[in-house]
């Protein structure tokens, strides 16, 4: 006779990895339904047959490996991102209002693509086509480092605390808020249009080569911080009594808080800031499969995955050939999604 | 000796909240640690569960420097109840309990895991509630539950923070005769902070008096609790006497001058 | 106990799976284009027949060859798409992109695909168009461009077929690539004897006759009272831009004294109410693209957006506000495209007397009714002087 605890837990476990499954196959399912959506309509068996190598016509082949699937998986690594980071810091900082964005990353990096896009023609010359992506992706990483640099070493003159932090975050955020909006303001027609639209974040023009290096980046991010499962969910309980369950604090926040912004900064230096699915997708998780890291992360980042995919797919759908920005798409649905989420209240959340 | 505070003083600021504080304590006692409020008895409790860092040489366990245990060794030596539970993202029983395991587990719950946690559930009457929400639970039944998370990690030292505070009478005594069972036939030390007077000389081997930051008295409840240092340390008139189960302690205002 | 370490293994095929997944993924992307590159195969099956090729240097520095004939381009230009269709060769735009079809609608490509704008291009219907060459501005978009549809066999050639310095050049290139060098030689033949009018006309104006002139934006007078000035002048005393040089073609001064920095994102400098009021210009030209254009036919527009800005700004104070020596000016007529002619307007605005028998009128209606084959219509330019 098996003993009640362990069937009760097994139990649990058996679902929890079901849903994991579920949502696999979702994404997968989905990913193929995305592909063979364009203003080139790819019919499922044609779309297998170039799948495996198969084409009948070039043209429509090179359609899907070169435009569309580099864009959906940019898009499913970036939900993967944005979700994996959301539900980390909600754990660091003990939020549930918290995302990616929150200790003013995104501040920074749009500053640094802002100035790369206004500022950069004075630097390279006029044509700032050759240069273009990659000095924009640069600047953006590294402004985004920069920030949340500054956060944290403001907090660690106040202890380290998580107000602190929080607070020290909505500062800088504010600091560089201001300094993209001078920028706007000296800032001919043009660069503005492009800051604006970079902002909106987007996935037009998806590389390969960009790829290469946010799937091995934000995959090893993953595994890394997998590993700090249990020692999120310790925190849940508190810091004190985490300490006394075993857990290093301070660097578990210092690492976490690495590893978030790299994927998230890494994340917006070619994407622009995508908002929404770093809260969203947690929450949805923690409804679906609770609380326990080693679980809810995987969850999240397949939520925020398939999140993502719908969206961008939604984004190229609606107004075909016209391409609708990303973010306002996870913005139109992750805003009332958030309102309800407030006022259901489900178990509590909000203490 | 099992556990020694020597010559522990805590500075915040410019204040200080403990001043040279002096404990030995034996294994498998009961020792309650008593004061009015801001007298820094939870100061004194998080730094012997090492939560608030202390100096070398103030604190020791098994004739061993607190600081060199390893974080994981200290965490299945030494269990800490807080007070409330911390606002935060719901789990349920049996997961807050299983976070009492985490010291012995690298990923997986293993079946040893299991058997303690459950072991530990049936004690505290908490099997049947594995799967509810620790907010749907009361105040009292939570409480419990922050005590299996603790036991779960096998300690040979318990510290509780006020555990008794917010629960009602039976949960109260619940919670104490479990502690003394613990004392008794495991050898636990357990080191609690307590509010209830009589309920700490009623199940205290050894009282800690503790006035702004000092040890005003310690000892057996009967030679900490006299008139004298009630009155002195918590500025009552106390009658001191004996009911059927221990002390019975009745207090009144002085009368103004 | 096989549940033991069931979890774990598990857990660590799954991110296993998901790593192969996607290396799977990449790794295909980068075998295939190799592979088979659509450009290979449509050669394999070419005829052989004699194909001419052009050589030539874009806009942008890029040398660049394409097999003539050219029949099947996209224009992400709106400027490239007047030049084309100037030369008689709309016939061959597949698709345009842009902002054409919405800023320059008198071209009638209306009917033809809208491939997006700057960021939001739809390449897929591009490629799927199958188009032999894509015209673009230079500075956008980006390299994308070129990195996604030069493995699709379609050459990006980029021009702006609107600066001064190029126009005439790029007209020229366009005129080889389309074998219509003829009709583009005739153009330009008629271009320069306009400008050559001008040029004559306003050689024999002294300096102190001329009039002081200060080109603003009109969108940023009339939202923000403020003043955007379009300088006359470059570092190192190159010609500045459009707008502002437009006052030197048309023989006036430049009543600002700014120089600007082509390495400069934005056209115009901004400077406080202060420096305009000292230098009191006699003359303001506006431009901007809000007010006028080919569908415009109401002048309600105007007088009204003249009494805004007399009433809230500060213009009403200087020389130029009170003979209300005001001229607007659609940006194409003056700083863009159809420059020569813009300016042959202002230069007649400013010196009536010494252009009583020109009728630069005319010249936009030779232009788009002999040039481009549409009629004539629209406001281009307006006078505040008769305004009350």
């Amino acid at each position: 006779m098996q003993r009640p605890i362990q069937a009760i837990y097994h139990g649990s476990v058996k679902s929890k990895l079901l849903i994991l499954t579920s949502l696999f196959l979702l994404l997968v399912l989905l990913t193929l339904y995305a592909v063979s959506q364009g203003a080139v309509e790819v019919a499922l068996p044609e779309l297998l047959a170039i799948l495996s190598g198969r084409a009948s016509d070039e043209m429509t082949a090179y359609i899907v490996y070169e435009i569309r699937l580099p864009r959906m998986v940019m898009s499913i690594i970036t939900g993967v991102s944005l979700a994996c980071a959301g539900a980390i810091m909600q754990a660091i900082l003990r939020n549930p209002l918290a995302d990616p964005f929150t200790l003013g990353v995104s501040s920074g990096a749009a500053f640094g693509a802002a100035l790369a896009i206004v500022a950069g023609t004075s630097v390279f010359g006029i044509n700032l086509v050759s240069s273009g992506q990659w000095m924009i992706a640069l600047n953006a990483f590294v402004f985004g480092c920069l920030a949340v640099g500054a956060v944290y070493g403001i907090a660690k003159l106040k202890n380290s605390s998580t107000t602190v932090l929080l607070l020290a975050g909505v500062a800088i955020g504010q600091l560089f808020s201001a300094g993209v909006s001078g920028l706007k303001f000296f800032s001919n027609n043009e660069a503005l249009k492009d800051l604006v639209v970079w902002l909106m974040g987007g996935f037009w023009g998806a590389k390969w080569q960009v790829l290469h290096i946010l799937l091995p980046l934000v995959i090893i991010s993953l595994v890394l911080l997998l590993k700090y499962a249990w020692d999120l969910n310790s925190l849940c309980a508190g810091e004190d009594v985490a300490r006394t369950l075993g857990v290093n604090v301070k660097q578990v926040r210092w690492v976490c808080l690495l590893l978030v912004t790299l994927m998230a900064s890494v994340t917006i230096a070619f994407t622009g800031i995508i908002g929404f699915i770093g809260l969203v997708a947690p929450h949805i998780s923690r409804i679906i499969i609770g609380t326990d890291y080693r679980f809810l992360l995987p969850c999240s980042c397949l939520m925020g995955a398939l999140l993502l995919l719908l969206s961008d797919t939604a984004a190229r759908m609606v107004l075909s050939p016209i391409e609708i920005p990303v973010g306002i798409i996870t913005a139109l649905f992750g805003a009332p999604f958030f309102v309800y989420l407030l006022l259901k209240k489900r178990k509590d959340y909000w203490a | 000796m099992y556990m020694q505070v020597k010559d522990l003083s805590i500075k915040y600021g410019t204040k200080m909240i403990l001043k040279q504080i002096q404990m030995n304590l034996q294994k498998g006692e009961v020792a309650s640690i008593i004061g009015p409020n801001g007298a820094g008895k939870t100061t004194l409790l998080k730094s012997m569960a090492s939560i608030i860092p202390v100096e070398r040489a103030r604190i020791w366990i098994k004739d061993r420097d607190i600081r060199s245990y390893s974080a994981n060794e200290l965490a299945k030596t030494l269990g800490y109840v807080p007070q409330h539970t911390a606002f935060g993202y719901p789990l349920t029983v049996l997961e807050t309990v299983l976070l009492g395991r985490k010291p012995y587990m690298q990923w997986n719950v293993t079946a040893h895991d299991l058997e303690v946690a459950g072991a530990i559930m049936e004690r505290l009457q908490l099997a049947e509630m594995a799967q509810r929400y620790m907010d749907e639970l009361s105040g009292g039944e939570r409480q419990k539950v922050l005590i299996a998370r603790a036991l779960a990690q096998e300690p040979e030292i318990l510290l509780l923070d006020e555990p008794t505070s917010a629960l009602d009478i039976r949960h109260q005594l619940e919670v104490l005769e479990l502690v003394r069972q613990l004392a008794l036939q495991q050898q636990v030390l357990v080191v609690l902070i307590m509010h209830d007077l009589e309920l700490a000389a009623r199940y205290s081997d050894r009282v800690f008096l503790l006035q702004q930051g000092q040890i005003y008295a310690s000892g057996r409840p009967e030679e900490v609790f006299t008139s004298a240092n009630m009155e002195q340390v918590y500025g009552v008139k106390v009658e001191i006497g004996q009911g059927s189960s221990g002390l019975k302690l009745t207090a009144t205002l002085p009368e103004s001058r | 106990m096989l549940q033991k370490n069931r979890k774990s293994w598990i857990g660590k095929a799954w991110l296993f799976g998901l790593l192969t997944i996607f290396l799977v993924v990449t790794g295909c992307s980068a075998a295939s284009p190799s592979s088979s590159t659509p450009a290979e195969q449509k050669t394999e099956q070419a005829v052989p027949q004699e194909k001419q090729e052009l050589a030539f240097q874009d806009s942008a520095g890029t040398a660049i060859t394409v097999k003539l004939p050219v029949e099947r381009v996209v224009v992400l230009n709106r400027n490239t798409a007047e030049a084309i269709k100037l030369l008689g060769a709309e016939q061959y735009v597949l698709a345009t992109g842009d902002t054409t079809v919405k800023n320059n609608p008198y071209l009638g490509f209306d009917s033809k695909p809208d491939v997006g704008e700057t960021k939001q291009i739809n390449l897929e219907q591009i490629i799927s168009l199958k188009p032999q060459i894509v015209f673009a501005y230079t500075n956008r978009p980006d390299k994308t461009l070129e990195e996604k549809l030069e493995p699709a066999g379609i050459k990006v050639v980029r021009m702006n077929n609107y600066l001064p310095e190029q126009m005439d050049e790029e007209l020229k290139l366009l005129g080889k690539i389309f074998d219509k060098s003829d009709k583009a030689d005739e153009f330009l033949a008629w271009k320069h004897s306009i400008e050559k009018l001008l040029a004559d006309r306003v050689a024999g104006i002294k300096e102190e006759d001329k009039k002081q002139v200060l080109a603003l934006s009109a969108g940023f007078l009339n939202t923000n009272g403020g003043y955007r000035i379009f300088p006359s002048q470059s570092l190192d005393g190159k010609p500045g831009v459009g707008e502002g040089y437009a006052t030197i073609l048309a023989g006036g001064k430049d009543a600002a004294d700014l120089q600007w920095n082509p390495a400069e994102a934005s056209t115009t400098i901004m400077v406080d109410e202060e420096y305009v009021l000292k230098r009191n210009p006699e003359v303001i030209t506006l431009h901007g693209t809000w007010l006028g254009g080919y569908n415009v036919k109401d002048t309600k527009p105007f007088e009204e957006a003249l009494r805004h800005i007399m009433s809230t700004t500060s213009v009403s104070r200087l020389k130029a506000g009170q003979s209300k020596d005001i001229y607007f000016f659609y940006t194409n007529f003056v700083g863009s495209d159809k420059r020569y002619i813009g300016n042959l307007q202002l230069a007649k605005y400013l010196y009536p007397d010494k252009f009583q028998d020109i009728d630069p009128e005319q010249y936009a209606k030779e232009y788009f009714e002999k040039w481009l084959g549409v009629p004539y219509q629209g406001i281009w330019h307006y006078s505040f002087k008769d305004v009350q």
